[in-house]
C-alpha cells in the first residue's frame, strides 16, 4: 500500500552487487561535487583579507567583506587598501528585497484565486492553466524585451514597481500556482462542502476551512515566488530602469571585477535560503504526520 | 491497489456541484496578468520585429527586412545550429548523469533517512540563487583558480590554462551541471510512483537488475524522462547568462544575440531575433509536450 502524505516509500527489494552500487554511486557524488565543491569555495573566499581577490590562497583572513556588504570604508580607508574597485550592492538588495516581497505576495494571492477556480475544473480550465504555465515556458529575455520597447513607445518609465513588477509576477506566479495546486489536489473536497452545508459562506468557508488546511502550500507560495523573484535576472535584464536588483548588480560586477564581496553576498544568500527551505520542508513534514494522525480525509484520488 | 499520486490533472473529471462551477471568475486575475505582462508584451515584439530601427529609436515604418537579414544571414543559422548541438549534448548529458543519479536513490539507497537527505542535498541549492552558483565557478575554473593552481602545484601542468573558462566545454559543463537537477526530479518521481510488484515479479522470473531496469521499468519512466528533457530545454533555450559569464560569450547561443542585439538598443532586430527563439522554444515545448502528456504525467 502506498504512503498517505508523500514520505518516500521503501524501494522494491533488488540484489545488487557490489561493483553495480559503486557505478551508480560515482555519477551521485559527481554531481554532489560540482554542487557544494563551488559553494564551499566561495564561501572560504568570502574571508579574504583586503587584498585577496577571487584566488587562492588566501592573503590574510578575517569578516572584512562581509562588513564591507554594509559599510565600504571597512574597505577603502583600510590601510591595505590597495585602490582596486569595490562595489556597493546595499541599494540593489534593498531593491531585491523589495520587489521580492511584493511579488511573493501578489503571486500567492493570484495564484490562490486562480487554483480555486481550476478546482472546479470548469470549461476552458486547461486551456487556462496552460496560459498561466506560459510564464514558466517562455523565455525571460523575449518578455523582458517585449515589455521595454512597449514601455517605452508608451511613454512609461521602466522601473521597479511598473516594469519590474510586472515581469516578475509573470515568471513567478505560475510557480506558486504549481505549489498550490500540488496541495489542492490532495486535499478532500468534502471538508468544504461540509462547511458549506453547516450553512458558511463561501468566504467564510474559506477563511476558516480552506485557508487553514492551505497553510503548507501558501507558505511554500510565498517563499518559492520570493527566492525566484530575488534571484530572477532574465526577467529582469532591460526592465529596471535606474532600479538596478541584486542580479544584475551582482552579474555586471563579475564581469568588471571579482572581489570577495561578491562571494560574502553569495554565502549569505544561499546559507540564508537553506534555512529557510529546511525550516519550510521540516514544517510541511509535520503538518502531514499531523493529518495522518488526525486521519484527514484524502483527495479525488483515493476516493 | 489505490495507487496515491500527487498529481496536478486538469479537466478530467467533469465538475460536480454546480455552485463550485461559478468560482470560474476567480481565475481572472491571474489570466489577465498573464495577458498584460505576456501576451501583449510577445504580441509588441511581433510588431515591433517589422518595424524599421537603428539606435536612435523606431519607426513604424513596416519593413520585412530584419527577418530578410536573419534568414540569410550564416552567422544566425551558425548560431542556431549551435545552439542546438549544444542543447543535445547538454540534454546526452543530464540523461546518462541524471538517470543513475535518480535510479541510486530510489533503488540504491534502502535508508528512508538517508534517501531523504540525498534528495535533500540534491534538489535543494537548485532553488537557491542560480546566479549566484555560476559565479561560484569562476574562483573554481578560472586562470588563477583552484583547479589550475592545483594542477599546476601539483605538476600536471606547467602554467596554468585557459582551457576550464570561457570556452564552449567549460559552458556546456556548467550548463549540465546547473541544470541536472531537473532531469533527475522527474525521473526520480516516476521511479518513486512506479508498482513495486512489477519489479519484484521480474527479479522472480530471474531478471537482473539492469534488465529490469531495461525492460521494466525504463519504458515506464520515459514520461519522467521526457518531463526532464522538456525542463531543461526550456531553461537552456533562454539562458543567457551562463553564455556570457561561463562561456564568455564566445560560444553564442541564440538567446545570448537577442541580447546582444538589444543591449544596443537594436530593437526591431532584437524583436526579429526574439520572436524566432520563442517560436523555437514554443514549438520544442510542443513536441516534448505532446510525448510527455504533461498534465497526466506530472
Amino acid at each position: 500500500m502506498a504512503d498517505r502524505h508523500g514520505s518516500p516509500r521503501p524501494a522494491p527489494p533488488i540484489r545488487f552487487q557490489r561493483w553495480s552500487q559503486i557505478a551508480l554511486g560515482a555519477p551521485v557524488l559527481l554531481v554532489l561535487a560540482f554542487i557544494y565543491v563551488p559553494i564551499a569555495v566561495i564561501a572560504v573566499l568570502s574571508f579574504q583579507g583586503p587584498q585577496g581577490g577571487a584566488t587562492f590562497p588566501l592573503r590574510d583572513s578575517g569578516t572584512l567583506w562581509y562588513q564591507s556588504l554594509t559599510d565600504l570604508t571597512v574597505i577603502t580607508e583600510h590601510p591595505d587598501y590597495l585602490g582596486q574597485a569595490v562595489f556597493d550592492f546595499r541599494q540593489s538588495i534593498v531593491n531585491s528585497l523589495k520587489l521580492a516581497a511584493t511579488t511573493s505576495v501578489i503571486s500567492t494571492v493570484i495564484a490562490m484565486a486562480a487554483a480555486q477556480a481550476m478546482r472546479t475544473r470548469f470549461r476552458g480550465a486547461r486551456i487556462a492553466t496552460y496560459a498561466i504555465l506560459l510564464g514558466i515556458v517562455t523565455p525571460g529575455l523575449a518578455i523582458s524585451l517585449g515589455i521595454v520597447t512597449l514601455a517605452s513607445e508608451l511613454g512609461i518609465r521602466a522601473g521597479l514597481f511598473t516594469t519590474g513588477i510586472i515581469a516578475h509576477v509573470v515568471w513567478a506566479m505560475p510557480f506558486s500556482f504549481l505549489v498550490i495546486m500540488v496541495l489542492f489536489n490532495r486535499f478532500d473536497r468534502r471538508v468544504e462542502e461540509a462547511a458549506y452545508t453547516l450553512g458558511a459562506s463561501r468566504l467564510r468557508a474559506f477563511f476558516t476551512v480552506t485557508l487553514p488546511v492551505m497553510k503548507p502550500a501558501v507558505i511554500g507560495s510565498l517563499l518559492f515566488a520570493f527566492m525566484l523573484s530575488f534571484d530572477e535576472y532574465a526577467h529582469s535584464i532591460f526592465i529596471m530602469g535606474s532600479d538596478r536588483t541584486l542580479p544584475l548588480t551582482l552579474v555586471s560586477a563579475v564581469q568588471l571585477r571579482i572581489t570577495p564581496s561578491i562571494f560574502a553576498l553569495g554565502a549569505l544568500i544561499i546559507s540564508a535560503s537553506l534555512l529557510l527551505l529546511v525550516a519550510y520542508v521540516a514544517s510541511v513534514r509535520k503538518t502531514f504526520q499531523r493529518w495522518e494522525r488526525a486521519g484527514m480525509p484524502r483527495s479525488v484520488s483515493s476516493r | 491497489m489505490t495507487r496515491t499520486r500527487s498529481s496536478i490533472r486538469v479537466g478530467s473529471p467533469p465538475a460536480r456541484v454546480g455552485l463550485e462551477n461559478r468560482q470560474a471568475w476567480l481565475a481572472t486575475p491571474a489570466l489577465l496578468w498573464i495577458l498584460l505582462g505576456l501576451v501583449v508584451p510577445l504580441a509588441a515584439i511581433v510588431v515591433f520585429s517589422f518595424w524599421t530601427g537603428s539606435s536612435v529609436g523606431m519607426r513604424s515604418d513596416l519593413t520585412t527586412s530584419n527577418y530578410a537579414n536573419i534568414l540569410t544571414s550564416d552567422t544566425f543559422w551558425g548560431t542556431v545550429r549551435w545552439t542546438f548541438r549544444a542543447l543535445i549534448i547538454v540534454l546526452l548529458s543530464v540523461t546518462l548523469l541524471g538517470l543513475p543519479v535518480a535510479y541510486f536513490t530510489a533503488r540504491v539507497i534502502t535508508v528512508e533517512w538517508i534517501r531523504t537527505g540525498l534528495i535533500f542535498l540534491l534538489f535543494v541549492p537548485f532553488l537557491v540563487s542560480y546566479s549566484i552558483r555560476m559565479i561560484t565557478w569562476i574562483p573554481l575554473f578560472g586562470r588563477a583558480g583552484i583547479v589550475n593552481w592545483t594542477l599546476t602545484k601539483i605538476g600536471v601542468l606547467d602554467a596554468p590554462a585557459d582551457f576550464f573558462l570561457y570556452t564552449a566545454p567549460s559552458m556546456i559543463t556548467a550548463l549540465v551541471f546547473l541544470y541536472v537537477a531537473f532531469m533527475v526530479g522527474p525521473v526520480y518521481f516516476k521511479l518513486q510512483q512506479l508498482d513495486e510488484d512489477l519489479i519484484r515479479a521480474a527479479q522472480n522470473l530471474g531478471a537482473s537488475p539492469l534488465r529490469t531496469f531495461l525492460t521494466v521499468e525504463l519504458p515506464l519512466i520515459r514520461p519522467g524522462i521526457v518531463i526532464g528533457w522538456l525542463f531543461v530545454s526550456i531553461m537552456i533555450m533562454s539562458d543567457f547568462a551562463t553564455e556570457r559569464v561561463i562561456g564568455g560569450g564566445l560560444s553564442p547561443m541564440l538567446a545570448g544575440t537577442v541580447w546582444r542585439r538589444a543591449e544596443v538598443l537594436l530593437w526591431p532586430q532584437a524583436s526579429a531575433q526574439a520572436v524566432t527563439l520563442v517560436i523555437l522554444t514554443l514549438a520544442l515545448a510542443a513536441v516534448l509536450f505532446r510525448f510527455a502528456q504533461l498534465d497526466q504525467d506530472l
